[in-house]
């Protein structure tokens, strides 16, 4: 291959124009993970957050120095304080999920989000990293080109979506197979991930699991199959979603595959966030099909 | 400059994951940073490289100045609802971090928790100690699923001598 065909691919692949339906379905869902999220949140700033929880302010910023972006470094230690900052990101992520004033909107989420997890990192997952990710790729998407109150307001129609730039959506779909790419590394530098072990552990670890399957179910050879399976269907997700003919395939298996981990074990929002991201690779045709299906059934 | 920022992100997403010795991941440490600093640092092993294998419950032990004792336990998982384990999936988490290197001050912020809470209902704390229950889950041909509980104290608490904390 050539420079200039390089260069060609390059701009084929992250700048051909198409349609901004795949961002919008993805701005939605996202949008009411976003509000899960900060709505799970709000039982637990006394403990996590406050002034005299179990993670101090003080302790805090005695611990953290400046080394992450935190907007709470520069506010008074107030648990009040705290509350109203929680506030302004689930209004932020209101705002993000109908499409206001969206690219300032997803600035503010991703801003107070990434305060949020800095001001205590001890209670974060995987899932949370990937949200932030997410979101700050959103701040240079176009995914209020349709269903949002920002194109209602350019007059355009609801159900019609703009073309655009795609960069931003081709970030988030690679970074989405290297989330998958990359665990599978990890896996195999593990030996019970080799010799098919490792699904059994969690099942019997209480913070992690949420449904026990019946003893009689947990015969070593479906052990290995879930442990092996997982392995083999968390590569084919990683690099087989770019292949048209598996793409469809592998959403739907990639989809019950985290249904079924948010069935068995208890990581919150982690599976949620995961499908979203997964549907960042239905094709725009069918995204824009999907979406004018919903709005109408919405609008009856 | 789109061009450039994509081809950046690129590299820091591929790269900022792999082991810290590695020579790419030293190498692009430093340049890395403000992104990190920013909040878009990551980690993709999850349940690796092994799965956690050990059942660790944290119990703390306050003792009252008239030689009584109290003992606190966190949300248990196990004895709590469906619907509280979602809601508290993240206290479980912070449970299990509590155990981690470079937790200390988060232990001692537990402490004044716990005299704080007793104090608000009238008991005055003489000495906490945080205590560490770990059951070993073994492999599936075990006769027993899980090996004998240890316990150890793994940290001491004073209210009345705050600076004098003794880790085990």
């Amino acid at each position: 291959m050539s420079l200039e065909q390089l260069s060609h691919a390059w701009q084929v692949f992250f700048h051909e124009p198409c349609s901004t339906a795949p961002l919008v379905l993805f701005r939605i869902l996202v949008g009411v993970v976003l509000l899960m999220n900060a709505l799970l949140l709000a039982p637990l700033v006394d403990d996590y957050y406050s002034a005299d929880g179990l993670w101090p302010g003080a302790v805090w910023r005695q611990q953290s120095e400046r080394r992450s972006l935190c907007l709470l470094r520069w506010l008074p230690d107030s648990t009040g304080l705290f509350r109203w900052f929680l506030a302004v990101h689930l209004l932020a992520s209101v705002c993000f999920l109908v499409g206001f004033q969206f690219r300032f909107s997803a600035l503010v989420v991703f801003v107070t989000l990434v305060s949020i997890h800095h001001r205590n990192a001890s209670i974060l997952s995987s899932g949370d990293s990937l949200l932030r990710l997410l979101v700050f790729f959103c701040c240079f998407s176009d995914a209020a080109g349709g269903l949002s109150i920002d194109h209602w307001l350019g007059g355009h129609a609801l159900t019609e979506f703009r073309q655009t730039d795609p960069w931003a959506l081709r970030l988030m779909q690679i970074q989405v197979s290297i989330v998958y790419l990359r665990t599978v590394y990890w896996k195999l530098c593990g030996a019970s991930w080799r010799n098919g072990t490792a699904a059994w552990y969690p099942l019997w670890v209480d913070a992690y699991v949420r449904f026990r399957p019946p003893r009689v179910l947990l015969k070593p050879a479906l052990i290995r199959l879930a442990t092996w399976g997982t392995l083999v269907e968390e590569l084919l997700l990683g690099a087989g979603l770019w292949v048209t003919e598996l793409r469809y395939p592998l959403l739907i298996t990639g989809v019950l595959l985290h249904v079924l981990f948010d069935v068995v074990l208890n990581l919150q929002l982690f599976s949620w966030i995961m499908v979203c991201s997964l549907l960042l690779f239905i094709w725009p045709q069918d995204s824009e099909w999907l979406l004018r299906q919903g709005w109408l059934w919405i609008s009856g | 400059m789109v061009d450039a920022f994509i081809l950046v992100m690129l590299v820091f997403l591929w790269f900022w994951d792999y082991p810290v010795d590695h020579p790419v991941r030293r190498l692009i440490h430093v340049p890395s940073l403000p992104l990190a600093w920013l909040g878009l640092w990551h980690s993709w092993a999850m349940f690796a490289p092994e799965p956690i294998h050990v059942n660790r419950r944290l119990h703390a032990v306050l003792t009252l100045t008239d030689g009584s004792q109290q003992v606190w336990c966190p949300l248990a998982p196990h004895l709590s609802t469906r619907l509280q384990n979602t809601l508290y999936a993240r206290s479980f988490k912070f449970e299990s971090s509590l155990f981690g290197a470079g937790m200390q001050p988060a232990w001692q912020s537990l402490c004044e928790f716990l005299v704080r809470q007793a104090g608000s209902s009238g008991h005055h704390v003489r000495e906490v100690a945080l205590i560490r229950e770990s059951r070993r889950v073994n492999s599936w041909e075990c006769p027993s699923v899980y090996s004998d509980p240890v316990r150890e104290t793994f940290f001491r608490f004073s209210p009345s001598t705050p600076t004098a904390e003794l880790p085990c």
